[in-house]
């Protein structure tokens, strides 16, 4: 079982691997703006959705007898295992991290792809001419000018998902995460209990803010 | 051009946190004159006239227009106008909404706009382009759109914040032209602000030079060319031949001055504030000297070797070498009758006329005169 | 269209797979006849649209949420369009000043939530209602709306307004003729992503939400925390996500006309 920090940062470090290749190509591979902006629109339109709604709306997936579960047992039922049982994905820490790492793109794609954006493409030319071969491309250049984005996703990602109390209880059933134990707290009005708890986790969040802020300037990025 | 003072501004100081952009300023502008300050950037030539403009506020120094202060007054009531160094047209706006916006925001009657309006856009030559919209427009068009907008306001000063700059020079010269013949057919009164020195020369009936928050030199092209007040100014405005020497002696009833360098003794005419012994630098610009023939007729020569030969097509210029080492140009309007081969050595004459003495390098206390970025 | 082309198209794809997963079996399910959420589908039915509009407790927490939504949204433009332009200049704890609008973004929506709650009620003593939601939510929204306006802001926007100034504007004249003309497609915007951000907010609305006239999520929370989740949901999901989606898109449609969703710089 996870404690809350390590379920956070496990899928601060996912959503860092899915999103920079999301970024990258959005930022500079696609070359028209149209589609740039589509695929963005699309993918961000989701977010604004009832986060609630969003949450149950997993459970025909998860569910045992759900999307995946179909397509698990017509898999295995496709290699001859006759007798396979039907499996849920509900009330896992599984389950949880699949949801967010639908909740929680935006936050991480939007800043990175930001960052790239701001790259004039002629420097990746500029990099080939000096005999550096894509990935080498990627890692020295791409990377470390898109990382006060990659650091600022995770700010956000993190925080978010330490404090996320709807996925844990409703998809997670009732996984304790602190985000859970608070909100309980407070529906059972045992507020001095519940604000102490945040507090600390707010202290947490700041102190991550504050390293990971020091070596980025937002108003930099922004203005 | 003897008139009225239009704008008197006096003491004008302005720092940016540590930095005096402007540092005691004090000049005067007479009514319907071309006033043109000039300067390397960071000189604080613009801040000046944001200042004048009201869109600075001054640390200290006064601000009078047509004999009132103005310190106090909010930009928009001010009876200035600036056209913008990257013109600020309104590109939400069509030709007609930019020209007509002043008197719009005074609340003026349409007809009245729309009458005054397409008088400017004649006198621009753009009649009939006022429903274009800005992003349509060459950009000579534009320029004048941005002359258009301020001039339909007659104001007491026109203000010019670098206006023209980064286009090709066939469409600049044409602007420059355009400028001029408006201010000879208007009679506006005008500050304009630049770093380039042929622009100030064309348009200018005075001219200041400023470096480092201070003025230099205030005078007409004529005076800042021939009589640069400070080495600074010398080298600012257009090229110069320097040598340096001392003040060997002063002849007041000849009005001469006697400089004494590594290659030479030299006459200039006298200059009032240098004493016997003093360091100085003789001056010559470099279209001045004469070669070969009418070189032996000068009251100042030179040997020199040549070093270089650059054909311009209008003009020629020979890079000679002093036996000092130092560069001295001459710039010819064709080759000499004996022509001259690199490396060979040539007398050079310079008229006590043409040279001048200049005792400081610049307004500027400690300047390196030699390491200082001069123009862009 | 090459290997690598296509490889990128599928992950991307996949990426949106993933994402759009569960609301295309929300929209599916909630037309399903039963009361079930899992496979496999029954038919197609309307009951659940017809059972959720008949639900007085729903429908009227939805009010409430629309309701909410809006007051958000304009205190979030009012604020995050004068702090964005505020913000061009520097001034004394500027870069503080920013960084405290920030942080409520970034500020656990728990916490937030809470300590509203306590303000609201022991400090203030002001009832919970739907205007303690807005101000709270609006703690939330107004730096996003804040960050979409940096943004987006045209660089030459100060230039026209000097301009302006120096044509006889006053700053009124120059905010009406100018400044608001340029930023308004981006005040639409934040707008729209402000009033669907506060719409299906949870975490911060459960504390400060009257209990008796709930926001829609706050309800949903309760009731879906406590006993298994009908179709009924699905189909107020799937009404909302057309809506919303509608929203959103409609907003893009505008910014992309404008020229992009962000601007190059």
């Amino acid at each position: 079982m996870l404690t809350t920090v390590e379920l956070a940062a496990l899928i601060t470090v996912i959503l860092v691997a899915i999103s920079l290749p999301i970024a990258y190509i959005l930022a500079i591979k696609v070359k028209s703006d149209a589609i740039k902006n589509l695929v963005l629109l699309v993918a961000l339109a989701p977010f604004w959705i009832d986060w609630n709604i969003r949450m149950i709306a997993w459970y025909p997936v998860f569910g045992a007898n759900g999307f995946l579960s179909s397509i698990y047992l017509w898999i295995l039922k496709g290699l001859g295992y006759s007798n396979a049982e039907p499996v849920s994905l509900l009330f896992t820490n599984a389950s949880v991290i699949i949801t967010w790492i639908q909740s929680l793109l935006l936050f991480m794609v939007v800043p990175i792809y930001l960052m790239m954006l701001r790259m004039d493409p002629i420097v990746l030319k500029a990099a080939s001419t000096l005999r550096a071969s894509t990935l080498k491309t990627f890692y020295h250049i791409t990377l470390k000018w898109s990382l006060p984005g990659i650091l600022i996703g995770s700010v956000f990602v993190f925080s978010l998902a330490m404090v996320d109390y709807a996925t844990p209880l409703l998809v997670g059933g009732g996984l304790p995460t602190i985000g859970v134990i608070i909100w309980q707290l407070g529906s059972y009005y045992d507020w001095t209990k519940a604000m102490a708890l945040s507090t600390l986790v707010l202290a947490i969040i700041l102190v991550v803010v504050a390293i990971t802020l020091r070596r980025v300037s937002i108003t930099r990025i922004l203005y | 051009m003897d008139g009225p003072s239009k704008l008197v501004v006096q003491g004008l100081t302005k720092r940016f946190g540590k930095v005096v952009a402007v540092n005691e300023v004090s000049f005067e502008i007479r009514d319907g004159e071309f006033f043109v300050i000039i300067g390397p950037s960071g000189c604080g030539k613009t801040t000046s006239l944001r200042c004048v403009a009201g869109l600075e506020t001054p640390d200290s120094g006064s601000i009078r227009v047509s004999g009132s202060d103005i310190g106090n007054m909010p930009v928009y009531k001010r009876d200035v106008c600036i056209v913008f160094q990257d013109l600020a047209l309104f590109a939400h706006m069509n030709v007609f909404d930019n020209v007509s916006f002043g008197l719009r925001m005074m609340g003026y009657p349409k007809d009245r706009i729309e009458k005054e309006v397409n008088e400017v856009l004649r006198l621009v030559r753009l009649e009939g382009l006022g429903d274009r919209r800005i992003t349509e427009l060459s950009g000579g068009q534009k320029q004048r759109v941005a002359l258009a907008r301020s001039l339909v306001l007659k104001p007491s000063i026109l203000l010019f914040d670098e206006p023209i700059g980064g286009s090709e020079p066939e469409l600049r010269d044409r602007m420059l032209g355009e400028i001029k013949d408006l201010h000879r057919r208007l009679g506006f009164t005008a500050l304009y602000v630049t770093h380039d020195q042929e622009q100030a020369m064309r348009l200018a009936d005075r001219i200041m030079v400023m470096n480092q928050g201070s003025i230099e030199q205030i005078g007409t092209p004529e005076e800042v060319y021939l009589n640069p007040a400070t080495l600074f100014v010398a080298k600012f405005v257009g090229d110069i031949n320097l040598v340096r020497g001392k003040v060997a002696s002063i002849d007041s009833n000849e009005k001469r001055v006697e400089v004494e360098t590594e290659v030479g003794t030299f006459l200039a005419p006298i200059r009032e504030d240098v004493i016997v012994g003093e360091p100085v630098a003789y001056a010559v610009r470099p279209e001045k000297p004469l070669v070969g023939k009418d070189a032996a007729n000068c009251a100042n020569k030179f040997h020199a070797k040549l070093k270089d030969r650059i054909y311009r097509g209008s003009n020629l210029e020979y890079v000679f070498e002093l036996p000092n080492g130092d560069e001295f140009k001459v710039l010819l309007a064709e080759e000499p009758a004996t022509r001259i081969e690199i490396g060979e050595e040539a007398i050079l004459g310079c008229r006590i006329e043409d040279s001048v003495v200049i005792s400081k390098s610049s307004v500027i206390e400690g300047l390196d005169i030699d390491r200082v970025t001069l123009g862009e | 269209m090459n290997k690598s082309d296509l490889l990128m198209a599928v992950y991307i794809g996949g990426i949106l797979f993933l994402v759009y997963l569960p609301m295309a079996h929300m929209i599916v399910f909630s037309f399903n006849t039963l009361p079930l959420l899992y496979y496999p589908f029954q038919g197609w039915s309307l009951r659940w649209y017809n059972a959720f509009i008949n639900d007085p407790g729903l429908i009227g927490s939805l009010q409430n949420s629309i309701i909410q939504a809006g007051i958000t949204t304009v205190v979030t433009v009012a604020v995050s369009a004068s702090t964005a332009l505020a913000l061009r200049r520097r001034f004394p704890l500027h870069d503080a000043f920013f960084y405290m609008i920030l942080l409520g973004m970034i500020y656990p929506g728990v916490t937030l939530g809470l300590t509203n709650l306590v303000v609201d009620i022991r400090v203030f003593n002001i009832p919970l209602s739907i205007w303690t939601v807005s101000s709270t939510l609006s703690v939330w929204t107004v730096p996003f709306g804040l960050l979409i306006l940096m943004m987006r802001f045209d660089p030459n926007l100060s230039r026209y307004e000097e301009a302006a100034r120096t044509h006889r504007a006053s700053e009124w004249k120059v905010f009406t003729n100018i400044t608001f003309p340029l930023i308004r497609t981006e005040l639409i915007v934040v707008a729209l992503f402000a009033f669907t951000m506060a719409l299906g907010e949870v975490f911060r609305s459960t504390f400060v939400s009257s209990l008796t006239a709930p926001v829609l999520p706050v309800l949903l929370l309760s009731t879906l925390g406590t006993k298994p989740p009908t179709p009924e949901y699905f189909a107020l999901g799937t009404v909302i996500t057309v809506v919303s989606l509608s929203a959103i898109l409609i907003g893009g449609a505008i910014l992309v006309r404008r020229g992009g969703l962000v601007t190059k710089r």
